[in-house]
């Protein structure tokens, strides 16, 4: 995973204190941090508090970035680290586990097999979870996986496999 | 391999279906890095060549009492059990204690109501007394009371993270008055620390139900599973790996990881109580537990702060600690 030469730039740049710099480098990724707060978390809004608190703090920490390292994995994994603290503090989205579906009409196969996924995701353990929505819901590659979660490789592909493996099991289960 | 392909199809459809598109995030994100970088600027400034406040808080919080929403799980779930909260200390059998600590709960969600200690703007200071009131009213009751030997240990966790959570508390009534965000930020962060502690634990108190053998030992493996996979706790453990920086994001992963599964761990042995066979080493886990609990807490702190010194001796105390609550666990549930 090389980094190109222009991010450097832009990257000393932003470690020198420029604020456009940084910014610059964000943008592209705050919708893979957005889509992984909500795959974690399952609520726009918590989502989109996650990514601000990272998009903070990273800034606050970017002398920190090693050079040679690439901003993504560094910055998703800050994104992972806020929703793990988010998740033990957010009532409203174990709420939403029990609360009866609002729907005026019967809701369709396909929105009951949502919810069911959901509930089996939300289910799984944190570390499966997080290797399941990079790998699967942002089509990271096994290795920048292994980077964000500070795991191997093989580690991820085995979270992968057992995630999948529960998720099967679970929704056999909510079928009967 | 097309079952796969049709369970990813299926789980992006789902998560899509939770997550609308934004593109008011990017706005959003620059608007709010803007606010806190022109407040945020002069922190860390040195006086005297030292840093007085060396690093931000690892996680600036939205608002200052998510405890107090948080608790409002725990209310619900005991106002469902229809417990009438009471507070007179005395011998107390589980539903009794649980009626205490749900009541001690709604006292504190209803002090809390309409304050935010988010800023040095926001409305903080008068309503924060009766926040206050209300924290140190439910570290009193426990203090008081006789736990059910069951939650024993764990009551007085409870209420060494509440006297924890008062003091951070104070901090904040006195960043406010002081005017002093920073400081208000960093109390903030703290506070939170122990009201997310709280919130989990008060939540397993108010779904604890006396075990048998088999649920029991059911209860505590799936948090021995916790603690053997804990990617947080086995670096800690040893010294050399990880944090040889604290303040790194891969250092804060461990310490949160840490924490998570210790709390997970405890919540455990708090939902399902011990069968009378076992009594005798859940207690012995749950001393054990409350060392590496505090361990995990100093940890935080000292990350926060900077302190090296003092993230040395919470991760020594930690990694001494870790292998008793193993030998614990193999008691318990065997290997």
């Amino acid at each position: 995973m090389a980094v190109l030469p222009a991010a450097m730039t832009l990257l000393d740049a932003a470690k020198l204190g420029d604020d456009n710099a940084f910014e610059i480098l964000l943008q592209p990724l705050l919708e893979p941090g957005y889509r992984l707060a909500g795959g974690m978390l399952q609520d726009h809004q918590a989502a989109q508090d996650a990514v601000q608190e990272a998009a903070f703090k990273a800034w606050r920490k970017l002398r920190q970035l090693r050079d040679g390292s690439e901003m993504r994995p560094w910055f998703l994994g800050i994104v992972a680290n806020e929703c793990r603290s988010a998740r033990r503090s957010r009532w409203s989205s174990v709420v939403k586990v029990v609360e009866p579906a609002k729907a005026e009409s019967m809701p369709s196969d396909s929105v009951l097999s949502g919810i069911e996924l959901r509930n089996a995701l939300r289910a799984l353990d944190e570390k499966k979870r997080l290797a399941l929505v990079l790998h699967w819901y942002l089509d990271l590659p096994l290795d920048e996986v292994a980077a964000i979660t500070g795991s191997s490789v093989h580690a991820v592909e085995g979270q992968v496999q057992r995630g999948m493996h529960e998720l099967r099991q679970r929704m056999k289960e909510s079928h009967g | 391999m097309d079952n796969e392909r049709a369970l990813k199809v299926e789980l992006r459809r789902a998560l899509d279906e939770v997550l609308p598109p934004a593109p008011w995030l990017e706005a959003a994100v620059k608007e709010d890095l803007r606010r806190r970088r022109s407040r945020g600027r002069g922190v860390g400034k040195t006086t005297h060549g030292r840093r007085v406040w060396p690093q931000p808080p690892m996680q600036l919080v939205a608002g200052a009492l998510i405890l107090l929403v948080a608790g409002a799980a725990v209310a619900a779930v005991l106002e469902l059990r229809n417990f009438t909260p009471r507070s007179e200390p005395a011998a107390l059998d589980l539903g009794a204690y649980q009626a205490m600590v749900g009541g001690d709960v709604n006292r504190l969600i209803y002090s809390g109501s309409g304050i935010d200690c988010t800023t040095v703007q926001a409305n903080c200071g008068g309503p924060g007394r009766d926040v206050l009131a209300a924290l140190q009213r439910f570290r009193d009751d426990l203090t008081r009371s006789q736990p059910p030997a069951s939650m024993a240990v764990i009551n007085s966790l409870l209420r060494r993270h509440l006297a924890e959570g008062i003091a951070d508390f104070n901090g904040v009534l006195a960043a406010y008055a002081a005017k002093d965000q920073v400081a208000l930020d960093r109390d903030n962060y703290l506070f939170n620390a122990q009201g997310e502690w709280v919130s989990a634990i008060t939540t397993s108190i108010s779904q604890s139900q006396q075990g048998t053998v088999a649920s029991y030992i059911d209860s505590v493996r799936a948090g021995k599973q916790a603690m053997a996979t804990c990617n947080g706790c086995r670096p800690l453990q040893l010294a050399g790996q990880d944090c040889t920086e604290i303040q790194t994001v891969r250092c804060e992963a461990d310490v949160v990881y840490a924490k998570l599964d210790i709390e997970t761990l405890e919540s455990a042995l708090v939902n399902v109580t011990p069968p009378s066979s076992l009594v005798e080493q859940d207690a012995l886990l749950q001393r054990d537990l409350a060392q590496a609990d505090a361990a995990v807490l100093a940890l935080a702190r000292a990350q926060l702060t900077g302190d090296q010194d003092g993230f040395n001796a919470a991760r020594a105390s930690l990694a001494q600690k870790l292998p008793a609550i193993d030998a614990d666990l193999a008691g318990i549930v065997g290997g």
